[in-house]
Formats: C-alpha cells, sequence, structure tokens
C-alpha cells in the first residue's frame, strides 16, 4: 500500500477537474464535487477508463479494470467528488483496492 | 434469421462526408458509438459514394469522443441465445464488409480518439493506417467476458503486430494506451488529443496529392494479392498493372509506338 501525501491528493483532484472540464467541454468553475458525471456532464463509464489511464501512467499504478470494476459494482463513483476519492484509493492499494470495505 | 442485429441499422450508423478530395464515414451510435450489428455499413452505398465523388481516400472515425466501444454485448448475447448457428453466418457476412474496407482501391485511414474497443478496433485494423489522438485507448475485451474477438481480429491484428504480441493483448483483454499502441505498432501516429480527424485528412491529402487514382488503386491492389496469400497472381497482376501504368504513362509522353 502506498502512502498518499496531501501533495498528491491536490495533484490528483487537479488532474481530474482538469480531464473533465477539458472532456466535457465545461469551465472548471462550473464543476464541483457534486457534479454528476452522467446526469451533468452527459458523460459515460469510458470517461472513467480513460482517466484510470492516465492516473496509471502518471503514478506507475498498478490496477486492472477488471479489478476496478468489482470495486464500482459496489462503490459506484457517480460524481466527481466520488471519482476523485476512488482515484485517491486506488493511487494507495492498487489491485488491492477491491479488498476495501467501504464505511 | 436475427432480426434487428442481422438487420442493422446500416444507413443510419455511418454519416457520410466529403473534405476536399478525402471522403469521412463517420460511425455514430450514442456516445460510444457501439456497434449494434455486424452490418455496420452499407457496402453498396460506400462504393457508389467513392466512385461518384473520385475520391483517392476515406478516413473512418467515430462521431464525438470515441471512435467506437465495439458491438453491443445485449445484442450478441440475443443473438447467440437464438441461434449460435446463424449468429457465426451473420459474423461471416461482417467479415465480409471488413474485407471489403481492407480491399477498397482507394487509401483507408482510421482517426482514433477516445475507446477503439472490439469491434470497433477490427474496423481500424481493416484500414491502411490508424491515426491515434494521445487520448485514444485500445483493447479486445471480449475475453473479459468470456467471448473473443469475431469480426477478423484474431488475424489481422497478428499480421500486424505479431503473433505473440497480439495472442497476449488478445488474452488479457487488456486497455492500452496511444503511446503504447505505437511502439506496438497497433497505430501508424500518435497526434494530440482530439487532432485525429484533422490529422488523417491532412497527412491523406499529402499522400494522394499528385497521385491519379489507377496508380494508387493498383499499388493497393498487389499489396491486397499478397496478404492474400496468392503470390503467383500477385506477382503477375503486379507486373500487369505496372505495364498499364507504364503504357498510359508513354502514351502521356507520346512515346507510343517505340524510337
Amino acid at each position: 500500500m502506498a502512502t498518499i501525501t496531501d501533495e498528491i491528493k491536490s495533484e490528483v483532484e487537479k488532474i481530474i477537474y482538469d480531464f473533465f472540464s477539458e472532456e466535457c467541454e465545461v469551465e472548471i468553475s462550473d464543476l464541483k464535487t457534486s457534479t454528476r458525471i452522467i446526469e451533468d456532464l452527459d458523460g459515460d463509464s469510458l470517461l472513467f477508463v480513460e482517466l484510470v489511464e492516465i492516473l496509471k501512467k502518471k503514478y506507475a499504478l498498478d490496477i486492472q479494470l477488471q479489478t476496478l470494476g468489482k470495486y464500482l459494482i459496489k462503490n459506484p463513483a457517480e460524481t466527481i467528488g466520488q471519482v476523485i476519492e476512488l482515484s485517491q484509493l486506488i493511487i494507495e492499494h492498487g489491485n488491492g483496492i477491491v479488498e476495501i470495505v467501504k464505511r | 434469421m436475427i432480426e434487428g442485429f442481422k438487420h442493422g441499422l446500416a444507413s443510419e450508423l455511418v454519416a457520410f462526408h466529403v473534405q476536399g478530395d478525402v471522403g469521412i464515414l463517420t460511425i455514430r451510435n450514442g456516445s460510444q458509438n457501439t456497434i449494434p450489428s455486424p452490418y455496420f455499413l452499407d457496402v453498396g452505398r460506400v462504393e457508389s459514394w467513392v466512385d461518384s465523388n473520385r475520391l483517392k481516400s476515406l478516413v473512418f472515425t467515430g462521431f464525438g469522443r470515441n471512435f467506437s466501444a465495439g458491438a453491443d454485448v445485449k445484442g450478441i448475447n440475443e443473438a447467440a441465445g437464438k441461434s449460435a448457428k446463424l449468429l457465426a453466418e451473420t459474423l461471416d457476412e461482417g467479415k465480409d464488409i471488413l474485407d471489403f474496407i481492407a480491399a477498397m482501391p482507394i487509401i483507408t485511414v482510421a482517426a482514433i480518439g477516445g475507446a477503439c474497443f472490439g469491434a470497433g478496433l477490427e474496423i481500424a485494423l481493416a484500414c491502411n493506417f490508424r491515426i491515434s489522438g494521445a487520448n485514444a485507448l485500445f483493447a479486445f475485451p471480449e475475453s473479459n467476458i468470456g467471448i473473443m474477438p469475431g469480426l477478423g481480429g484474431t488475424f489481422r491484428l497478428p499480421a500486424l503486430i505479431g503473433h505473440g504480441p497480439a495472442l497476449e493483448f488478445i488474452v488479457s483483454g487488456r486497455v492500452v494506451g496511444a503511446d503504447e499502441a505505437m511502439k506496438m505498432r497497433l497505430v501508424d501516429r500518435v497526434v494530440p488529443a482530439k487532432t485525429h480527424l484533422e490529422a488523417s485528412v491532412n497527412f491523406l491529402e499529402g499522400l494522394v496529392k499528385g497521385k491519379d487514382k489507377p496508380q494508387i488503386s493498383s499499388i493497393i491492389k498487389t499489396f491486397c494479392n499478397w496478404q492474400d496469400g496468392n503470390k503467383e497472381l500477385a506477382m503477375k497482376e503486379e507486373s500487369r498493372l505496372f505495364a498499364e501504368l507504364a503504357s498510359k504513362l508513354a502514351d502521356k509522353n507520346g512515346k507510343r509506338g517505340g524510337r
């Protein structure tokens, strides 16, 4: 399990806001943690796949999409806030994410 | 007959545009451009459209963010549940469409952004070139749901990138980004995100500029003959087509009839 610093947390948050702003053609100022990816941004699950690939590359992560899929069935990430939280968990736990029981 | 699956809405699924001398076929089906049926393209319409516009090159692309996320899995499940035999026949006919694309007598490019998965990737593999945006993702996710590529991926991919890498890519079902796809030689070039269509059109305009259509079609025809494994035919056809082009050139230069 990797330790995630406050600096990396902020960096991840910025990556995610930049990503959704760019891909969904929305101003960053219009995005909030409560913004829903499918309903509010007209996004889809492929956006998340693309985001995970960006994070994998940047942080040299070992995470399989199938593993992530298993986690997401129980813990869906529907808002930007939830995607940020999930991304930080991916960086911390990699494939071990599936063992996490969300409180 | 597998209704719905067999008769995909080919005419509505792909939009036709011409930009300069380049034809553009755009897959358009929801945000992921899924392929609802192997009959995704009306080849007769494509043939007449290419001829009537005197096109020398063609781009396949996807509308919006993604090239194509692949086949509609629900449709496959329903079709397989009705008749595995008819599903196999439908896939065979779908392969004929991709063979048609691969053998088109013009230069073809798949301009890829976002997801290029499964059947979408098989369409891209049928093109002569693949130009990828930096944000593109490639995969044959079929292995992850207990099936396999069914529209030529198992032979077009190894032919392009080699047996071992293709087998690993298909069996693992893993997703690769544009940079890795470039290293694997799955794509021919990577351009900045969202510029893949513009880059493809520019590439084709530059490539075919000053070349006439018979010259291009002759080159492609000989390539296809060799790839089909008929070496004798390929060699004879190359000689015949070379002689035809040279003869036309001699006519043009006033050299007909010898010295």
